[in-house]
């Protein structure tokens, strides 16, 4: 909530009422969708965690093995709340490419507290969502804070990723957000250990962490210090696995991990060359222009803030993403957008465009996420795939919806990024509102003399 | 008219109008992708499996004649002709006689007094006969059948079936075949007057042998159900006849699209689109993507053809939107009612929010006293 000041006008207790209404809004809104709706992906991690809490394999699911870890501490606070729950989860879904089988969901749809279950699964989600939102809400100059929250808390993509389609990602945000908060106000150890835990639960925080390196540096000497340390523990770890297994972790993560390969399926192809993948060209052009010409120097929250809106949305403008991870593209995007008429109205279309956009996932993204209301009610309602395409072929409306739902996207993170610009180079007057640049790391002189030396 | 009233009548026909909403829906989101072309001199048949009622219209990928002969009415197809009617032959969800063929255990013994019983849902209208794999004679040691020869001498019977609609037992049709049928190779199709609601409607047939005392008939034992081998037999109805030529030709997608009255039933059904030549042979695309049921097209011209021919299908899907909102209504107060847990909860949840707003308002208005 933002704090008020003494003597609160009628117009700020108005503010008060509406953020109010919003955080309300939502939250009814969630309290609808959570027990009825769900995507199989939300019952085999949990299946996972009931397998490592009943049989003792913490270590079961070594692919997301934090992100797992997470899920299974969850359960087992919430599994007395389930009674006589043992038979509901799937004992394939820790198998590699076997996974939940149908039937396995069905027992678990058929449980008679199922409602109960699913909001206790989600609840975390929940929480991630609150908690970014408070975030963005104490980040967000006081002018905007209603826009952002709205954008955030109310947002169809927010509300898809964690309520409908249960997935864990805003938890992961929250970490990585939270960092940022905490390495802008002077904690940049607990900032990066934030931005770490997330990259270790989900690949996209990874592709922000040499940007944080560089933003809350103090000295150059710092950086390449932590590249050293990082990258010597990693090739000590990938050794070490190599000599045991004779397998590399890291080629297997480049070469199979699935998150990883929809980073590079976006190529340039020319005849008799390898194909130039798009994503990790521009995630590279982007870091080093950053740091050459980036706000301030590339150098504290504000410009950090901007890149990571950049580099998210990138990942979901330039990648074959899921939809339940669109929402990464929002939160470093969302306090810019709201700052300007304009930025709201794209905000809000980009809104708009993801309900059309998520669409070209067929029934498997859409319409069967409402499997808990029952199978008849799932086939009653008609894909709108395949409405859509008996009304535009699709051919014609997937790319030009994809084209615009991408460009407003990547536009956002510009915006961002060059709103971050703009609030590191105005005058210290012009940003007594943007709290989140106000408490940047101050650069001391000594600091910035020691750097133009290191460079 | 009041205001109120008129806001109310336009709600009850906008509530009537949503109640009896239809969407547009395709078969498949888009075509599949071509692998090249084929003539159809005589013609060609494509089976698919549907999940929607209303089918009103098809699409398929042609490749349209641009030269014409002097004097020549110049058209898409030539006169082709399409054609849609059911295809339950290819219904997978009836026992396959080809599975049976190559079980171990392959045969059911029916001895006289001794009746053999299955149930199934009829998936089309019209239902006009069950075709049973049988055969006369008894397996051997070795579990092969030992048909009994002709002219045995041995007195004369029949098989009797009876169909009885299975929820409330009702005798609906009975049909008898005088055996031993000799000469007569599988399967023996009782026939019998067709039933015209016969679709989705759950049916027990029984089959008998009757009048004989000391023969026993092998019946075709269905490995997956473990039960007799039958399948049901439909009226042959045609459900949409229309010329090609009278459709509409979409350069976006090369396809010519007719469109006919809806047809219904076609949700859970097995169809067909039949493609007859006209006066001369014209294109058609075809693709290695098979559509639902995957089923390969047919033709006498190219047997053993592996492909599908490339087509979609265009239905009025029912969206009863009155049923649907209430349905997600009751959804989710049922489960907050019957989950007293769940219900103090959400109380407390909203509860808390509500102490919270309270909090603030009753803070902020404190502030303003204490404003100048």
């Amino acid at each position: 909530m933002s704090v008020q000041p003494v003597g609160a006008t009628v117009d700020q207790r108005r503010a008060d009422l509406v953020l109010f209404g919003i955080w309300i809004a939502g939250a009814i809104l969630r309290a609808v969708l959570l027990p009825i709706t769900m995507h199989s992906d939300l019952y085999q991690i949990y299946s996972r965690s009931y397998e490592a809490i009943s049989q003792g394999s913490w270590l079961v699911w070594s692919a997301q093995l934090f992100a797992q870890g997470f899920h299974n501490l969850w359960l087992l606070v919430v599994l007395s709340f389930l009674p006589d729950s043992s038979e509901i989860w799937s004992p394939t879904a820790s198998l590699a490419g076997i996974g939940a089988q149908p039937g396995d969901l069905e027992r678990f749809l058929a449980y008679p507290y199922v409602a109960r279950a699913l909001v206790l699964l989600k609840l975390p989600y929940v929480f991630g969502d609150a908690l970014v939102g408070w975030m963005l809400l104490r980040a967000a100059p006081p002018s905007a804070g209603r826009w952002v929250l709205a954008l955030w808390w109310l947002n169809p993509i927010t509300l898809y990723a964690s309520t409908v389609f249960g997935r864990h990602d805003s938890l992961w945000i929250a970490a990585v957000v939270g960092g940022t908060l905490l390495a802008q106000r002077g904690r940049r150890w607990l900032g990066g250990a934030a931005t770490t835990v997330a990259a270790a639960a989900r690949i996209f925080p990874a592709l922000l962490l040499p940007f944080f390196l560089v933003a809350f540096r103090r000295r150059w000497r710092e950086v390449w210090l932590a590249v050293c340390v990082v990258g010597a523990i990693w090739l000590s770890l990938d050794v070490m696995v190599i000599v045991r297994t004779g397998v590399s972790p890291t080629l297997s993560l480049l070469s199979e991990y699935q998150h990883v390969r929809y980073l590079t399926m976006l190529t340039l192809t020319s005849e008799g060359r390898a194909a130039l993948p798009i994503f990790p060209l521009l995630y590279l052009l982007f870091l080093l222009w950053w740091i050459e010409r980036g706000p301030a120097g590339a150098r504290g929250a504000a410009s950090y803030w901007g890149a990571s809106a950049v580099v998210l949305a990138m990942v979901i403008a330039l990648a074959p993403v899921h939809p339940q991870y669109v929402v990464w593209a929002l939160p470093f995007a969302l306090i810019a957008a709201a700052q300007q008429p304009m930025g709201r109205v794209l905000a809000v279309v980009h809104a708009s465009l993801f309900c059309l956009w998520v669409v070209q996932g067929g029934a498997a993204e859409t319409k069967d996420l409402f499997l808990p209301l029952g199978r008849d009610f799932v086939e009653t309602l008609p894909d709108p795939r395949l409405v859509l395409a008996a009304l535009v072929p699709t051919r014609v409306w997937v790319p030009a919806v994809q084209a615009a739902f991408s460009a407003l996207t990547l536009w956002l993170g510009w915006r961002a990024l060059v709103e971050s610009a703009s609030v590191v180079s105005s005058p210290p007057i012009q940003q007594a509102g943007a709290r989140w640049e106000r408490e940047t790391t101050a650069v001391t002189a000594e600091e910035a003399s020691h750097e133009q030396a290191t460079r | 008219m009041s205001r109120r009233r008129a806001s109310v009548v336009l709600l009850v026909i906008g509530w009537l109008a949503l109640a009896a909403c239809r969407a547009p829906v395709m078969l498949l989101p888009e075509l599949p992708p071509d692998s090249g072309t084929l003539w159809i001199n005589d013609r060609l048949e494509q089976v698919f499996f549907v999940q929607v009622d209303g089918i009103d219209g098809v699409q398929v990928r042609i490749h349209p004649p641009w030269e014409f002969a002097p004097g020549e009415q110049p058209s898409l197809t030539r006169g082709a002709l399409l054609r849609l009617t059911y295809a339950p032959e290819f219904d997978q969800r009836y026992p396959d006689p080809s599975a049976s063929a190559n079980a171990a255990e392959r045969w059911l013994v029916l001895t006289p007094g001794q009746q053999l019983e299955a149930t199934f849902i009829s998936f089309y209208p019209g239902l006009e006969g069950i075709a049973v794999w049988v055969e006369p004679g008894a397996p051997d040691q070795r579990g092969r059948s030992n048909r009994a020869s002709p002219g045995d001498g041995e007195e004369a019977g029949e098989l009797r079936l009876r169909l009885y609609r299975a929820d409330d037992g009702v005798m609906l049709r009975e049909s008898r075949i005088p055996w031993p049928g000799f000469g007569q190779a599988p399967p023996v199709t009782f026939s019998f007057d067709p039933l015209p609601d016969s679709y989705l409607v759950a049916y027990r047939v029984t089959l008998e042998l009757v009048g004989m005392s000391d023969r026993s008939v092998l019946v075709w034992r269905d490995p997956r159900s473990e039960g007799m081998v039958f399948r049901p037999t439909f009226e042959p109805v045609v459900l949409a006849e229309v010329p090609l030529d009278r459709g509409r030709y979409s350069g976006v997608l090369g396809t010519v699209e007719v469109r006919f009255p809806e047809v219904r039933p076609t949700r859970y059904c097995v169809m067909r689109i039949t493609l007859e030549a006209g006066e001369a042979p014209f294109l058609v695309y075809w693709s290695q993507s098979r559509p639902p049921g995957n089923v390969p097209l047919r033709s006498p011209e190219y047997p053993d053809f592996d492909g599908a021919l490339v087509f979609n299908v265009r239905a009025s899907q029912d969206v009863p939107v009155g049923w649907l909102a209430s349905t997600l209504a009751r959804g989710v107060v049922r489960r907050l009612l019957h989950d007293p847990l769940l219900l103090a909860g959400y109380g407390l949840g909203f509860g808390g929010m509500a102490v919270l707003i309270g909090l603030q308002w009753w803070r902020s208005r404190g502030r303003r006293a204490l404003a100048p």
